[in-house]
């Protein structure tokens, strides 16, 4: 007997009609599977609003450095405008650009 | 299902449809339950939830070549093996039991239960890829990636062990 006859009685005898479906184990599989998506969503939004956050404080710490390095000046009276170039507002816009990062709407909520 | 839809089904569950996704697992989980548990006995069912699940995971990985069938079964079958490799075989302890296929048909399939059970696992897993499963020696060397002349080895070997099984049957 040849290895292909051989195979094919044993193909023949292992051969098995076809399994029946199981309609709760896939409804199973499918849910874990929407339980895993999920899970990977809330993991992305989780690691964007980290790297929002850590972008945020690099910007708050760049605060702190402008504003040590910067040369007081003499100080404003209570009507006068401020100069663009003060600690003062330079620290006002580093802060609205920190709360423009920190509450930018995130697209996947 | 034509390898057409099943391609698109594919794709669209790859973006995350899950209805696409459930369409797929209706028609594949009892195939690949029967294979997996001829492969692995009782655990069977728990592969085959963890390979679709792996498969879910891993969607933009196909490629379209081959089925996707044959894509689960290699995920099913390197999850098995995997498995195996980090506890000891039990096949030692099926050893004495005779193979010999018996005319009834209940025993017979016990006969091949055993007689599989008494393989190694990669040749059980060619054993079954080739004669259970209908799959070509190039189809099954693609599953277990390995090169095909090692396949045929193994084949060879699962082969020779199954001969006893026809012992008694008619040809």
């Amino acid at each position: 007997m040849t290895d292909d006859e051989i195979d094919a009685r044993l193909a023949a005898l292992m051969a098995e009609p076809a399994a029946a479906p199981d309609p709760a184990f896939a409804d199973h599989v499918v849910a874990l599977a929407r339980f895993d998506l999920v899970r990977r969503r809330a993991r992305r939004r989780a690691f964007a609003r980290v790297g929002r956050e850590a972008l945020a404080l690099v910007a708050v710490l760049a605060t702190f450095v402008l504003l040590a390095r910067l040369p007081s000046g003499p100080a404003a009276g209570l009507g006068d405008a401020l100069p663009l170039a003060s600690p003062a507002m330079l620290g006002v816009i580093l802060l609205g650009l920190w709360a423009a990062v920190v509450n930018r709407p995130s697209p996947a909520t | 299902m034509n390898p057409g839809e099943e391609a698109e089904l594919v794709r669209r569950a790859a973006g995350d449809d899950l209805a696409a996704f459930a369409a797929l697992v209706r028609v594949h989980e009892a195939p690949l339950r029967r294979y997996l548990t001829r492969l692995a006995g009782d655990e069977g069912d728990d592969l085959a939830q963890e390979t679709l699940l792996a498969a879910w995971r891993a969607l933009g990985q196909w490629r379209g070549e081959g089925n996707f069938g044959g894509w689960l079964r290699a995920i099913a079958t390197r999850r098995f093996l995997d498995r195996r490799r980090r506890r000891r075989p039990q096949t030692q302890a099926l050893a004495g039991l005779d193979v010999a296929a018996p005319c009834d048909g209940r025993d017979r399939r016990i006969a091949i239960d055993r007689a599989l059970a008494r393989l190694p696992e990669r040749e059980r897993a060619v054993a079954l890829l080739l004669f259970a499963e209908g799959h070509s020696h190039s189809e099954a060397a693609a599953i277990l990636a390995v090169p095909l002349g090692t396949l045929k080895s193994i084949a060879a070997r699962a082969r020779l062990a199954l001969i006893p099984l026809l012992e008694g049957v008619a040809p």
